[in-house]
């Protein structure tokens, strides 16, 4: 007799939006496993239903709404970009309006603007780990001629901030682009932030401040050399798009597993000053803690 | 009657702006525009491209009125045009997905929370990472439904293609946020998604 098959998890998402068939449920009673794999959606759905997006300024509204409105008296509605974006998304042109396409001359004077830093800092020769400030410099050269977009954070004040460009609509944001004083290669020595048992328990640790404690002792550092600790503060940088290096770097042991700490300063978009605290493992950088105070 | 002063229905603004009432075309982008900025926030992942993607979406709206046929809900056809704002200005840029700015809601979150302050801020920044980095195709399946509350038929309309294949988007779309949010970098791989 074949045990039954326990519900994928197709039927299990169904199942959590009243979109799975009847049968489903009762399987679900049945076993435990489906049960705790539902209760992991649950807590997904409710994530994303908490993260509400806040309403733009009524200022910004009138402009996007006037914007639109001249917009269509403008053009002849059968050829313009309207009807690209109503039809099937399978067929959607990739359609590009001149204004909104960066200028040539801008792109290449920031790539310009990039490789001269990046041949200034490797006759600097400042880089003290084995791979060259001009190694990671021509990395992110590659990467913008990619992603010219990433243009607009690399090149700085050589990008329009933010496409504002279109139609000069009034900024919503303040990006982590503020100078806040701290030295464009951050702090050197890892701060040795302890043993816990849990990120709880890190967390609340670091709730106030990054400790002064004394820099890892030579053996422990050596399980977190510095291409470690750039290659995950690069990452936390990129994920969540700061342009600073981080004011404080430390390690820890959560559970057993090291981590790579980084405290960055952050603006919020009414321009408070706050701290962004991430911590990463160092493998994969991959995020195991991250808060704000 | 006048818009200014009476409630009008929206299927009388819709007639008005066909018939190019400029004041109605007004009154329904201002209707819409909440829905339409909340959906390219969270699909394109920042301010910036959101509101790229809100303006290019709200003329979109305006220059297809004249096609618009009613024969969907017409919430239902702006978010079709505003899913696709969002898909052409993240193809356009070819973004990696990366987190955007924290909102004003964050720190008052985290204000208002007892004994752990941080907490919330903590698990918005972990899902808003999570979500940028899920394919785009999943990513916009799980915001319609989990954020703007779209039914499968609705999201299925909204992205032509048939509700199995929004059924699936949804659940590979909460499974890798389920993966993300645990912190656990390998994908489960004893449950099936779907069926072999």
């Amino acid at each position: 007799m074949t045990e039954p098959t326990p519900p994928l998890d197709d039927d299990l998402s169904a199942l959590l939006d009243n979109e799975a068939a009847p049968q489903v449920a009762a399987a679900v009673e049945e076993d435990p496993a489906s049960q705790a794999r539902l209760a992991e959606f649950r807590r997904v759905r409710e994530a994303v239903a908490s993260m509400a997006v806040a309403p733009l300024a009524d200022h910004v509204v009138d402009h996007l709404v006037a914007t639109a409105l001249a917009a269509a008296d403008e053009g002849d509605p059968s050829t313009s970009d309207g009807p690209a974006l109503i039809g099937p998304i399978a067929s959607l042109d990739d359609q590009r309006t001149a204004k909104r396409q960066q200028p040539g001359w801008l792109v290449a004077a920031a790539v310009v603007a990039l490789v001269a830093i990046g041949l200034g800092l490797v006759w600097s020769g400042t880089r003290d780990t084995g791979q060259t400030k001009f190694d990671a410099v021509g990395a992110r050269v590659n990467d913008t001629t990619e992603n010219p977009s990433a243009l607009d954070s690399a090149a700085g004040s050589a990008a329009p901030q933010g496409e504002a460009s279109k139609g000069a609509i009034p900024s919503t944001t303040s990006g982590a682009t503020a100078d806040t004083g701290t030295s464009a290669s951050g702090p050197a020595a890892l701060i040795d932030l302890g043993t816990f048992a849990t990120t709880d328990a890190l967390r609340a640790d670091l709730k106030d401040s990054f400790p002064t404690s004394p820099p890892l002792s030579p053996t422990a550092s050596a399980a977190f050399d510095s291409t470690t600790a750039h290659r995950c503060s690069d990452q936390a940088k990129a994920l969540f798009s700061l342009d600073t290096e981080p004011s404080a770097r430390g390690a820890a042991v959560v559970a057993g597993q090291r981590v790579v700490v980084f405290e960055f300063a952050y603006t919020t978009d009414d321009a408070r000053a706050t701290t962004l605290v991430v911590a990463t493992t160092p493998d994969v950088c991959q995020p195991v803690l991250t808060f704000q105070r | 009657m006048t818009l200014d002063r009476l409630p009008v229905s929206e299927a009388d603004l819709i007639a008005a702006a066909r018939a190019g009432d400029r004041r109605a075309t007004d009154r329904l982008l201002r209707d819409h525009q909440a829905r339409i900025y909340a959906v390219c926030r969270r699909v394109t992942g920042n301010d910036a491209d959101a509101l790229d993607a809100t303006q290019d979406a709200m003329i979109a709206v305006v220059r297809g009125l004249p096609s618009f046929d009613g024969r969907s809900r017409f919430s239902t056809w702006v978010y079709r045009i505003a899913t696709n704002s969002c898909l052409d200005e993240l193809r356009r840029r070819k973004r990696r997905p990366f987190v955007g700015l924290p909102e004003e809601s964050d720190r008052h979150q985290a204000e208002a929370s007892v004994g752990d302050p941080g907490r919330a801020v903590d698990d918005r920044l972990l899902v808003e990472a999570g979500l940028r980095q899920l394919p785009e195709d999943f990513r916009v399946a799980v915001v319609l439904r989990d954020l703007c509350q779209l039914d499968y038929a609705e999201i299925a309309e909204v992205l032509d293609v048939p509700a199995g294949t929004v059924r699936s988007r949804i659940s590979r779309g909460r499974s890798l946020l389920a993966t993300h949010l645990s912190g656990n970098r390998i994908a489960p791989t004893e449950r099936p998604t779907t069926a072999p």
